[in-house]
């Protein structure tokens, strides 16, 4: 409570910075109670909440696991007001991902505004989340999943292109096994390729134009009940304060939230009937961003060295996990046009989240299938071969067959920090070993890991060779 | 430690295609200051631009440049964002936009003109053309071309038939589906990374930054291969003979690697008992 408040006043000396005056102290005031009111709404529950904020103060819930943040979609041509459907389906994704991500639990789920010069840049967003003195900060170890895109308009259809990113405050996406051994314990480490995506462009017809805008004056309302007739106010979405709202149920589509700005409880028009318009069919990425809230929710929810908690809840998610990157691979097959080049990154993502988590699961043979699928799709990633040698261990300790693979995946990246430091892990482990045993080569070994070393002291030292202009 | 989490990040969304085109009268590849600007390796990303004068009144071609423009943009920003993963740190890669510059055809890039922008760092040029037949007022046969001058194999193999260096790639595709017309347009066009990675591994070998190279070659080479066919307009014959190519670069830069006595890095390990090629 007392890091809310303090950030509140960070965020509040920015505001005034910004705009000076009694309508800066206004802003402050309203971003104080704002941060305040954040951080009552979701500890009290553990579940989710949702909030409008401008894009130049971006506002997140702290004490969330997991924050989805939608940015507005920006319209790619001048000289049609696209901006406007880019900003409506912004929110109601942002709708979209209270009511169906909040199955993870501990979610604050975010709507972005533009700033007065139309402009919402995901970078700045991020670093703003990340390290600003705003008055919501991701907190450490927490996670970030940002969505974001452009919108483009042709004789009536239009076309989105969303792009997805994750994080975790301090700490990279990464992945350790542990080998215990004589002189250990061992430790291997791997990470994701990626971690932003970029997902094929996707066309809607003119009709989903129109379904945005009904949606979005539906969603846009405040209700006294959840029935369609019952609204009695908008949701005050283009404030320039952060408005947020806690929920505290979910029934038939509907949320009923509260929060210092709604005047009491009210319900929302959350979730989208299907038969209205088929929403996760034309944008399949929200499977894949519900794949990667779950991925993040279950990586939030480990202990202290990463590993994941079995505490009841980790089986669902990641059955949840699975199904929502079927779908994904499902409805992106569909989606594309028959002709259209592949697009392997995201689904080489979502077998890399999904081999992740069954490796911290304790199913190494799952998670290397899962590996060597995401290997066949980007053949290049020295990041994906080394998880796979990761899920092998320690079946793969004997002989030379594991110094064989990582030297296959340096190969790709001479480079990868990763794969120098397992293979220093490797022959420490075998140095070991030999000590313990007094067979084999000690002095071979010994040369070896004198090698490794000197690559990855090297490194740290900065750029190999002679980097010049030619 | 790793350059990744140190990583200068290419300016994503910092550079695109403007709304507006070069109209034909005045295109040319005018100078650009920004291309000296940064330290970094750059990606050109120069003006589209209508072939003939009459063809800027075209509603439909004014529609393919839209579509152009934004997939263009698109796939750049995702360039951007796999590089954030992907760049070593001391090798930023930013995107230079150039208003007004745009050229003609591969002849634009004499050797004079590709050794100034290799030694720029700039590792690939983008530029998109507009193009159709003009009869009687009314336009038929309407084409999009995208141009990329991978700047550090225009340079380095000047005068290579089959390396020209300097591709363009015509839409509606040949291969393409048959009602499908420009939608080869909306789609990825999966030639600019595979295109931006060999610039990079080519400027980066040169520069005896090895691993970077290897790294990017290899990248290139998948990317490549991964270009489905009837995907690339792209003639099979310069296909075949730059996927060949970038073999040789790859061995040749391990080679180069082993033998530079300064080189301490990860391929020394690799190739301790192994042979390059």
């Amino acid at each position: 409570m007392a890091a809310s408040s303090a950030s509140g006043a960070g965020g509040a000396r920015g505001a005034r910075g910004a705009r000076g005056g009694a309508a800066g102290r206004r802003v402050a005031a309203a971003w104080t109670a704002a941060a305040l009111a954040a951080g009552l709404l979701l500890p009290a529950r553990g579940a989710e909440a949702g909030a409008a904020s401008p894009c130049a103060q971006p506002f997140v819930f702290s004490g969330a696991a997991v924050n989805v943040v939608v940015l507005p979609y920006a319209e790619d041509k001048v000289a049609l007001d696209l901006g406007k459907a880019g900003r409506q389906l912004a929110l109601l994704l942002q709708l979209d991902s209270l009511f169906v991500l909040g199955k993870y639990g501990s979610l604050g789920a975010v709507y972005l505004t533009t700033d007065p010069f139309g402009k919402c840049e995901e970078e700045r967003v991020e670093a703003q989340l990340l390290t600003g003195e705003g008055g919501s900060r991701i907190a450490p170890g927490k996670a970030l999943v940002i969505l974001w895109g452009r919108i483009y308009e042709e004789r009536g259809d239009v076309y989105l292109q969303s792009y997805l990113r994750f994080l975790r405050r301090d700490r990279p996406d990464r992945v350790e096994v542990a080998v215990a051994r004589a002189g250990g314990p061992f430790v291997f480490s791997g990470r994701s390729p990626v971690q932003q995506v970029a997902f094929p462009p996707r066309r809607l017809g003119r009709d989903d134009l129109a379904a945005i805008e009904a949606q979005f004056k539906k969603a846009s309302l405040l209700y006294r009940e959840p029935r369609a007739g019952d609204a009695d106010g908008q949701l005050p979405i283009e404030a320039n304060a952060p408005m947020p709202y806690g929920v505290e149920q979910v029934r038939d589509g509907w949320l009923q939230v509260a929060g210092p700005t709604l005047g009491g409880s009210r319900w929302l028009k959350a979730s989208i009937d299907p038969r209205e318009w088929a929403l996760h069919q034309k944008l399949p990425e929200l499977e894949f961003l519900d794949a990667v809230t779950g991925y993040m929710r279950a990586r939030v929810a480990g202990n202290a060295d990463d590993r994941l908690v079995d505490h009841g809840g980790l089986g669902s998610w990641m059955r949840w996990i699975d199904e929502a990157l079927a779908r994904y691979d499902l409805a992106a097959a569909g989606a594309a046009a028959a002709d259209a080049p592949a697009t392997p990154c995201p689904a080489a993502l979502g077998k890399v989240l999904a081999g992740n988590l069954r490796l911290l699961a304790g199913q190494p043979e799952a998670a290397g299938a899962l590996y060597r699928e995401a290997a066949r799709l980007i053949p290049y990633s020295a990041d994906v071969r080394n998880l796979d040698i990761l899920s092998q261990l320690p079946r793969v300790l004997e002989g030379r067959a594991l110094e064989e693979q990582l030297l296959d995946a340096l190969a790709l990246e001479p480079s990868n920090v990763d794969v120098l430091k397992n293979l220093e892990a490797d022959y420490r482990l075998k140095a070991a070993a030999v000590s313990a045993s007094g067979t084999g080569d000690a002095a071979d070994l010994e040369r070896q890991l004198a090698a490794v070393r000197k690559v990855l002291a090297g490194l740290e030292a900065g750029p190999t060779g002679a980097a010049g202009h030619q | 430690l790793s350059g990744r989490e140190r990583g200068v990040r290419l300016a994503a969304g910092a550079c695109c295609w403007l709304a507006m085109a070069t109209p034909a009268a005045r295109a040319q590849l005018v100078d650009c200051a920004a291309i000296r600007y940064a330290s970094s390796y750059k990606i050109v990303i120069d003006d589209l631009f209508f072939a003939k004068p009459a063809l800027d009144a075209d509603a439909d071609l004014k529609l393919v440049m839209d579509r152009l423009r934004f997939t263009v943009n698109n796939q750049l920003t995702a360039l951007a964002l796999q590089m954030r993963d992907a760049t070593h740190q001391s090798t930023p890669l930013s995107l230079v936009s150039c208003p007004g510059r745009h050229p003609l055809d591969a002849s634009e890039f004499d050797r004079d003109r590709a050794q100034d922008l290799t030694d720029s760092k700039v590792v690939l040029e983008v530029w998109g053309t507009l193009d159709g037949s003009v009869r009687d007022g009314k336009v038929d046969a309407r084409e999009a071309r995208v141009g990329y001058a991978v700047m550090p194999l225009r340079f380095y193999e000047f005068g290579a038939v089959d390396l020209p260096g300097v591709y363009v790639l015509r839409y509606p595709r040949s291969g393409g589906a048959p009602a499908g017309g420009f939608t080869g347009l909306l789609e990825q066009l999966p030639e600019l990374d595979a295109y931006a990675a060999l610039g990079v591994g080519l400027k980066a070998a040169k520069a005896k930054d090895f691993d970077l190279a290897v790294q990017f070659l290899k990248r290139a080479e998948a990317l490549l291969g991964s270009v489905p066919k009837g995907a690339s307009a792209l003639d099979a014959a310069l296909q075949q003979a730059l996927a060949k190519y970038v073999q040789k670069k790859t061995c040749e830069t391990i080679e180069a690697a082993l033998a530079y006595p300064a080189y301490q890095g990860g391929l020394r390990l690799v190739y301790a008992t192994r042979k390059p090629c």
